[in-house]
């Protein structure tokens, strides 16, 4: 179906409300209550979905043109009278044309700027490389005073529109090109950031994911459970930074195996903040990164770049069989206790 | 690949390596054995068929090997191995004994040790206390060593159940940790392998957790007394993980039981 972009699209669900559709209701709804908060896109208003709070705040809405480093400084400007600026581009723009301009005006004044890029990872498919955004994560996440969120769905994207209000620096939400399958029911399952959520225990691997990862990281589970008896938990780690630590230490400790799984360069991302905590508290456990391989997409549709680099259930389930044999610990001593 | 053993050479073999060490918990903490003197450094050998082991005494501890001493000072050797597993499984056999009249003390402390095995028999219900705390102590370490045992000794049920299994902790806890008569034991299973542990495995979350209340309620699980279903039901037993892998382990303990008494 057409997204109003002019590209065509497969799509699960078309009526459930997608992430970024999520995203600008919620942010009209609370700016209904709290006049901070101002929107603002550069000419991606309809793409970004933040045409909807434009319909019911415009007044409060500013269209910076095709003008990404403008966006970014025009909003540390408001950011410094009070405001709390919600800017939406497309990831690539946001994370890289506009990198210098988040760096140096938002993050280095720590000011409470809210940035939403949309159509992050290889979601934009057919629009090509030059579209596609798999390096995000790494620029965001060095940037200092920045919280970076990852959600699953649409549900879990409004829930993190409504905390990053709260926080009081600058926050990088990165969400889908729009159609991606729902994974929660409801908001109320006890979203926290910088609190990972897990998706399902288990003791023999630990699946990391966030994204759209999280869904097919979940059924990737079930498929091992009820296929190879494997008992996997999968954990939502949708804050990047700052990362629970306490989650992946736990799994190191109960599993000792941790696959983690994300839509971007395995260099920099999830699988990079994970492996930093575990090398870091000098423990041991079998580890591999699942993701965009360190080379740039071909161009597709989505769900055939998911398929080419695993990011579905099948593929997940894959690797986790894979790990099951790796050696890393000197434990190996068999004689009984006795 | 190791040949089949009949049931009895299996038994025997299973009594040597997971029963007798088990003689180390009252050896330890009944004050009645602990107390009293130890007896002189000796090696006692126990003598059945092509069955054979050898137990240590020395400083006050015991050891335990399989296979004949190099030098026995008391030796019991029975007419078979369906004589000894008799006398293990608390029954009536009379051993033929080498070494008595020289080393009174050894043969003694090694019939109380023999003794204090039937302990862990059925047909045991003590209502001390202390007691079932031994009962219960002894008989989980000598399960999980023997399930371990029967993998060692290349029976195919256990094998079967091993092999396709990444590295798997069953752990066996009884009561809290806080108090001093808590009681952990646990089998590692890993790609067909296996390892009986006493404690509480560190290195990372079981597969499967039973948790058992106290020994009161593990001894009533272990009788057969309430049914494993119903003992989880009446909270005497907490299981935590895979209900089909620990229905699995219930029926191969309950099969190691069914050789063993």
């Amino acid at each position: 179906m057409g997204d109003g972009t002019g590209t065509t699209w497969t799509c699960y669900d078309a009526a459930t409300m997608t992430a970024r559709e999520i995203y600008g209701h919620v942010l009209a709804e609370l700016s209904d209550a709290d006049p901070r908060i101002v929107g603002l896109t550069a000419d991606l208003a309809k793409s970004t979905a933040i045409a909807i709070y434009e319909r019911r705040h415009p007044d409060r809405f500013f269209n910076m043109g095709i003008a990404e480093q403008n966006l970014m400084g025009v909003a540390a400007g408001m950011a410094k009278t009070g405001l709390i600026p919600f800017a939406s581009t497309f990831a690539a723009f946001a994370s890289m044309r506009a990198a210098e301009q988040v760096r140096t005006d938002i993050a280095y004044q720590n000011l409470p700027v809210k940035i939403i890029a949309t159509h992050a990872g290889v979601s934009f498919g057919s629009a090509g490389t030059t579209h596609h955004c798999t390096e995000d994560l790494a620029i965001m996440r060095s940037f200092a005073n920045m919280t970076v969120i990852v959600p699953a769905d649409g549900t879990e994207t409004a829930n993190a529109v409504r905390a990053a209000v709260d926080i009081p620096g600058p926050v990088y939400i990165r969400i889908g090109r729009g159609f991606e399958p729902p994974f929660y029911d409801s908001e109320d399952y006890g979203f926290e950031v910088g609190r990972s959520h897990t998706v399902r225990d288990g003791s023999d691997v630990t699946i990391i994911a966030c994204g759209i990862a999280v869904l097919q990281s979940a059924e990737a589970a079930r498929l091992l459970q009820e296929h190879d008896g494997l008992s996997v938990r999968v954990l939502n780690m949708h804050t990047i930074k700052p990362i629970d630590r306490e989650a992946v230490l736990n799994a190191v400790s109960d599993t000792r195996r941790i696959l983690t799984v994300e839509e971007h360069n395995v260099l920099g991302g999830l699988g990079s903040a994970v492996s930093e905590v575990i090398v870091e508290s000098g423990k041991g456990c079998a580890f591999q990164k699942l993701g965009i391989p360190d080379e740039y997409s071909p161009v597709g549709y989505p769900e055939d770049l998911y398929a080419h680099f695993h990011l579905e259930a099948n593929g997940i389930a894959d690797h986790v069989r894979s790990m099951l044999d790796l050696e890393f610990e000197e434990d190996e001593d068999w004689e009984d206790e006795v | 690949m190791n040949h089949p053993l009949d049931q009895e050479s299996l038994a025997a073999r299973l009594f040597v390596r997971a029963a007798f060490p088990v003689m180390k918990v009252p050896l330890q903490e009944d004050p009645k054995l602990s107390r009293s003197p130890s007896p002189e450094p000796a090696n006692v050998a126990f003598m059945a068929d092509d069955v054979s082991a050898c137990i240590r005494f020395e400083d006050g501890e015991l050891s335990v090997t399989e296979g004949p001493c190099g030098e026995s000072d008391v030796t019991l050797r029975f007419p078979s191995v369906e004589a000894m597993n008799r006398l293990l499984r608390g029954g009536i056999a009379l051993p033929r004994i080498r070494g008595a009249i020289r080393h009174p003390r050894v043969l003694l402390r090694t019939m109380q040790l023999l003794l204090r095995l039937k302990l862990m028999l059925p047909s045991q219900r003590p209502r001390d206390p202390f007691k079932q705390y031994l009962k219960v102590k002894m008989s989980l370490y000598m399960v999980t060593t023997a399930l371990s045992v029967l993998n060692k000794l290349g029976d195919p049920e256990m094998q079967s159940w091993t092999r396709g299994q990444p590295d798997r902790i069953y752990q066996f806890t009884v009561g809290s940790p806080e108090r001093d008569d808590y009681i952990a034991a646990y089998l590692r299973v890993k790609n067909g392998r296996t390892k009986a542990g006493r404690g509480v495995y560190t290195r990372r979350r079981p597969f499967v957790h039973f948790r058992f209340t106290g020994a009161e309620e593990a001894m009533r699980v272990l009788l057969k007394e309430v049914a494993f279903v119903e003992s989880v039901e009446q909270g005497y037993l907490t299981v935590e993980g895979s209900p089909e892998y620990s229905a699995a382990l219930n029926d191969l303990m309950t099969r190691v039981q069914a050789l063993m008494t």
